[in-house]
């Protein structure tokens, strides 16, 4: 009873603020009091206030508007990485779990390998090379290193799957490996495969916004989370809410994905139940 | 035993040789002449191309690998533009400080989080466990940066409680709190869900109910029973979490102006000076694995059955 009612609950919080977030970010340019980067040199640094929700930072930019579309870098970045890793993880599973044999041997040992790198770090190392980093090359870059645990998970499905009588019936009226594969088996992983989609959104925000505190993502004026908390750090002491609101924003989102990535596999894979 | 780490040893050579491989390419695409970078703006042609044959640079590209992989294997993780000096020299300099930060903030993870989690899974399915269960949500999604800048603001600027940041003089506690407190923020949830999890799921098995039976009393149930099996899988997670722990000291040693190898890495985004980045990148990959195969051994350890070739480990996937 309460398990169902704390699953509900997970889900539908996490519900409620991805679409909120996902709304706020599509619909910035009406929701947003004030222009990304319009400055206003009489309202520098003003702490928050009616006119200024969340106050301004040191060009007298809002910040409330500053955060509001900092959503869509975030959140177009968190998803777009976690769509890349999820094909080529989906493709690399399907193809190591589906063929079995020397194939799925080669394609597990380097998945392993790429597992076993500190997958953020990696990011940071790519990301230092660009002279000017910039919103595609980042969710390209988190896009190509975060695959390997999808391929493993959709991998365990696809083996589990492809032994059941349905897909026995479907090879014996002749349908292709690739038939087989796209309209039996892989339908049947996407409940695995959202939950690590939408687990995976969460992360791909958290890593960026790291990487654009280091220096190393969207670059200024472009109002990134990350970096508009290095920004606000200069005058941390005297100004808090500077640095105090983007960041407020980074865990209200990704606790909002984490939230949804938890209640769907509740739902999901009631196997899972008591994982984590 | 012995076979089961001849073969984890074993496992470790394409992972490392995969990260230098990476960025032994990162460093040959990166646009710009890096014996120009070395030389400094105003040298002659020259001197830069005497420094370029003093690279290797004008070597083809398969020697110049085979070069950076021999280099590698005896340690030398190239040349820092700006200090001049070996990358594997700062590296030294700095890596004892991160790893103070590390260990403390592992510890106080592990000490907030399992206990977090025992109380959730005694408390399961009541408003405790939910009240737990949120708060490790929370953490797992904390950017730690952020949450350092917040704890200087409320225990340096407002209370004036704790310094704002340094290192402090030789085992300054005051100094360690608020970084390894920020840091630990991840990985504390990850425990407390982990161990409420793992406690969870042992408390239901059948030798805890033949325990029960046999009229072994709570506590010793507990301690010696539950606690060893639902140990393992943390002590997966522990490993894992090195990766974040780690790439985290990044930031949070900038925020604090810790000394560590995180912020000589940060300093050296700053100026350009990409063998530190990189050769400070590869040397935190190579702890993580290391101290991953550590784990692994203490893995097999605890629980034989991880011994078996071809066992591929249950949980511990995040």
């Amino acid at each position: 009873m309460s398990r169902a009612r704390s699953r509900s609950y997970n889900l539908r919080f996490g519900l409620a603020l991805a679409v909120i977030l996902i709304v706020s970010a599509l619909g910035a340019d009406i929701l947003a009091p004030h222009g990304p980067y319009a400055v206003d040199i009489s309202s520098v640094m003003e702490p928050p206030s009616r006119a200024h929700p969340f106050g301004t930072d040191y060009l007298g930019r809002d910040i409330l508007s500053r955060v509001i579309y900092g959503g869509r870098i975030s959140l177009s970045i968190g998803i777009l990485a976690v769509l890349i890793s999820g094909l080529v993880g989906t493709a690399v599973g399907a193809l190591a779990g589906y063929a079995g044999g020397w194939v799925d041997e080669i394609l597990m040992r380097f998945t392993d390998i790429v597992l076993a790198f500190p997958t953020a770090l990696l990011a940071l190392a790519v990301m230092a090379v660009f002279e000017n980093p910039t919103v595609t090359k980042i969710f390209l870059v988190l896009g190509l290193v975060g695959w390997a645990g999808i391929a493993r998970l959709v991998r365990a499905e696809v083996m589990a799957i492809k032994s059941r009588d349905y897909v026995t019936a479907a090879r014996s009226i002749g349908v292709g490996p690739l038939g087989i594969v796209l309209r039996h088996v892989l339908p049947n992983t996407l409940g695995t495969l959202c939950v690590a989609l939408t687990l995976g959104v969460a992360g791909n925000i958290l890593t960026e916004a790291w990487l654009s505190f280091l220096g190393l993502g969207a670059q200024p004026p472009v109002p990134s989370w990350g970096s508009m908390i290095t920004e606000g750090q200069f005058f941390l002491t005297t100004r808090p809410w500077v640095c105090a609101f983007p960041g407020l924003a980074i865990l209200v989102t990704v606790l909002g994905f984490n939230m949804l990535g938890d209640g769907l596999r509740d739902v999901l894979d009631p196997r899972l139940q008591h994982r984590i | 035993m012995l076979s089961f780490i001849a073969r984890r040893l074993l496992s470790l050579v394409p992972v490392l040789w995969g990260i230098a491989t990476l960025v032994f390419a990162l460093m040959y695409v990166v646009p710009g002449d890096p014996a120009r970078l070395m030389a400094g703006q105003h040298a002659d042609q020259e001197t830069i191309e005497i420094l370029r044959r003093k690279m290797g640079l004008d070597r083809p590209l398969l020697a110049r690998y085979g070069m950076f992989l021999s280099n590698l294997a005896r340690g030398d993780l190239g040349y820092s533009y700006r200090q001049r000096r070996p990358v594997a020299a700062v590296v030294f300099e700095r890596f004892p400080a991160t790893l103070k930060l590390a260990v403390a903030s592992i510890l106080i993870a592990l000490v907030f989080g399992v206990s977090a989690g025992i109380l959730s899974s005694r408390f399961h399915g009541r408003f405790l466990d939910h009240g737990v269960m949120f708060l490790s949500l929370l953490g797992i999604s904390t950017p730690v940066f952020w949450l350092g800048l917040m704890l200087i603001v409320v225990f340096s600027v407002w209370l004036g409680w704790l310094p704002v940041g340094g290192y402090g003089e030789g085992w300054s506690f005051r100094h360690l709190l608020l970084p390894a407190v920020s840091l630990s923020a991840i990985s504390t949830g990850y425990f407390a869900r982990i161990t409420r999890s793992s406690f969870l799921e042992v408390q239901r098995s059948e030798f805890v109910l033949a325990a029960r039976a046999r009229g072994i009393p709570e506590y010793r149930i507990v301690g010696r029973h539950v606690m060893r099996n639902a140990a393992i899988p943390l002590v997966t997670v522990v490993g894992t979490n090195l990766a974040g722990l780690l790439g985290g000291s990044v930031a949070t040693e900038t925020v604090f102006a810790w000394p560590g190898l995180g912020r000589a890495i940060y300093d050296a985004i700053l100026v350009r000076d990409l063998p530190v980045v990189e050769g400070g990148v590869i040397f935190l990959a190579f702890v993580f694995v290391m101290a991953n195969l550590v784990i692994d051994l203490l893995y097999g350890w605890i629980d034989p059955r991880v011994r078996l070739p071809g066992y591929r480990g249950a949980g511990g996937e995040l």
